[in-house]
């Protein structure tokens, strides 16, 4: 599996011998990622998702910024919300 | 004489309980007028022309009995699988726990209500089925995921639809629809034979011509009473930016005409880490959404094949972080209703856009209109709050507009006393609008 980051990271040797050691080539970053899953792709496909997450990146890079000591990790029990008012 | 599909829910109850109409005769009025309505918007694509007529014999005597209604293909039927808007089998024939309680409240289920494609986008443009087209206009979206549902209680083939809402897909469609949709609460139905069951976001939503049918529809869905209460009076919070300011100018217009007219005390107010939601919705969402098979994926529509596709390559490292913000949010959202009711602000920035080009145009820019609509809808889902979309008039194009309510965690019975209200106030004129296609 890849272990996605800006910096690279390397991926399995599969991937790797699709050339595709840095995520600053999207396209092959990308491409290498589908074969790896065995994900039929095209070129409209690429220039889709490339749009899409690159989209979805800058919105999630925001909480890279987010101060950790002021969002505390803390147990959310979804079944056990705050009582109506 | 009036066709039963022009009464409401409520009367259609009442007239079956009287001896009015039999269940029967119900049933094939409904079943007509599908078939003769139906082809311009594509709501109800699958129909159970003699499954529905069976159901007749082994319904309860419940406060529902013999009442069509559509069920969106998320849900698993005794008879039918969830194909969630593809064409496999994603979730195998059983009875799910919505369609449950819905059936021990006596309920006809007529057909599947189309949908979104996987339930990925708020447009209805992509499905198996072929894409939804709104009533109001067939040109135009109906909206998603649950257009189907919206689209064929607004044509009034049904009174109402079991819908479901991971980012809106309730909300959304009712607004452009010009009915009212409301999300339920995270978890207060059984999610057995569910496919929202698979995110921590979904959870089953109704769509109805009227508050009084929401009422009906929704008690059934949750199995418990919704008493009626005032709905006068209220404390409603607003938050201008964005969800007020990047809209279009009908869009504001209409829902701020419709608080004034509710006479509620409006509040300005400032939800702590608001902006910090989008991103923690986004980042949950798309590593509990996964990919489907192979199979699936290479059927469904390429834009949402590349939805999923930069999912896969989404880094993990986001979640963590987008669980602490929505915790955060959760504690905000809970402090903001110790001094308001609800929280009030356009169910979608724009009316319907069209179904050649689903884009629309807003102070921010041009853009795909799920970007919008998701940020309209998303924090409901974020926080699991129930939400309503309440009609409020007509754009400059003839198409609906909602304005959309969102209460504490348990408050179905007090949003609907706020659509109820709003009815009251409004003489009905927007709830009893009838789109062109249903005059």
């Amino acid at each position: 599996m890849w272990l996605a980051s800006k910096e690279g990271e390397r991926a399995c040797s599969s991937c790797e011998e699709a050339g595709a050691e840095s995520m600053s080539n999207f396209e092959e970053w990308a491409s290498a990622t589908f074969r790896h899953e065995e994900i039929n792709f095209d070129a409209t496909d690429l220039a889709l998702v490339e749009l899409i997450y690159s989209g979805a990146l800058q919105q999630l890079e925001m909480l890279d910024h987010i101060d950790l000591d002021a969002f505390p990790a803390r147990g959310i029990d979804l079944r056990h919300a705050p009582k109506a008012t | 004489m009036t066709h039963p599909q022009d009464l409401s829910l409520r009367q259609q109850a009442d007239a079956i309980r009287h001896g009015d109409i039999s269940a029967r005769e119900m049933l094939d009025a409904t079943l007509l007028r599908l078939k003769e309505r139906d082809n311009d918007i594509n709501s109800t694509p699958v129909v159970f022309d003699e499954l529905s007529q069976a159901q007749i014999s082994q319904a309860p005597a419940g406060p529902l009995f013999g009442v069509p209604i559509t069920v969106k293909d998320m849900y698993a039927l005794p008879w039918r699988a969830a194909r969630n808007g593809t064409t496999f089998n994603l979730i195998p024939a059983s009875a799910s726990g919505a369609y449950r309680n819905l059936r021990d409240a006596g309920v006809i289920v007529v057909g599947v209500a189309n949908q979104h494609e996987l339930g990925i986008g708020t447009t209805g443009v992509y499905s198996a089925y072929g894409p939804t087209a709104n009533p109001w206009n067939p040109l135009h979206c109906a909206g998603g995921s649950s257009g189907g549902s919206a689209a064929g209680v607004a044509a009034r083939i049904v009174a109402g639809s079991l819908a479901s809402d991971s980012g809106g897909s309730t909300r959304l469609p009712s607004s452009f629809c010009g009915v009212v949709g409301i999300k339920l609460t995270y978890g207060a139905v059984p999610y057995d034979g569910y496919f929202g069951a698979a995110t921590t976001f979904s959870a089953p939503g109704i769509v109805t011509r009227d508050g009084g049918d929401a009422r009906l529809l929704t008690a059934a869905l949750l199995q418990r009473p919704l008493p009626q209460q005032s709905g006068s009076g209220l404390r409603v919070g607003i938050v201008r930016d964005p969800f007020w300011s990047d809209v279009q100018p009908d869009v504001h217009e209409a829902c701020e005409k419709a608080l004034t007219l509710a006479g509620w005390k409006v509040v300005e107010l400032k939800i702590e880490n608001l902006e910090l939601a989008g991103a923690a919705f986004l980042g949950r969402l798309i590593a509990e959404a996964g990919i489907p098979s192979r199979e699936v994926l290479s059927s469904v529509s390429a834009p949402t094949r590349a939805l999923l596709l930069a999912g896969l390559l989404t880094s993990a490292r986001f979640v963590p972080r987008a669980d602490r913000v929505r915790a955060a949010v959760r504690s905000s959202l809970a402090t903001a209703f110790e001094t308001v009711d609800f929280l009030a602000w356009p169910t979608s920035p724009a009316s319907a856009p069209s179904l050649q080009e689903p884009w629309v145009t807003l102070p921010s820019g041009n853009m795909p209109v799920d970007v919008p609509n998701v940020r309209q809808a998303s924090l409901a889902n974020l926080t699991g709050v129930p939400g309503v979309s309440i009609p409020v008039g007509l754009d400059a194009s003839q198409l609906p507009v909602g304005l959309q309510l969102i209460g504490p965690w348990g408050s179905e019975a007090r949003l609907l006393d706020a659509v109820e209200h709003m009815e009251r106030a409004s003489d009905r004129r927007f709830v009893d609008l009838i789109p062109p296609l249903a005059r």
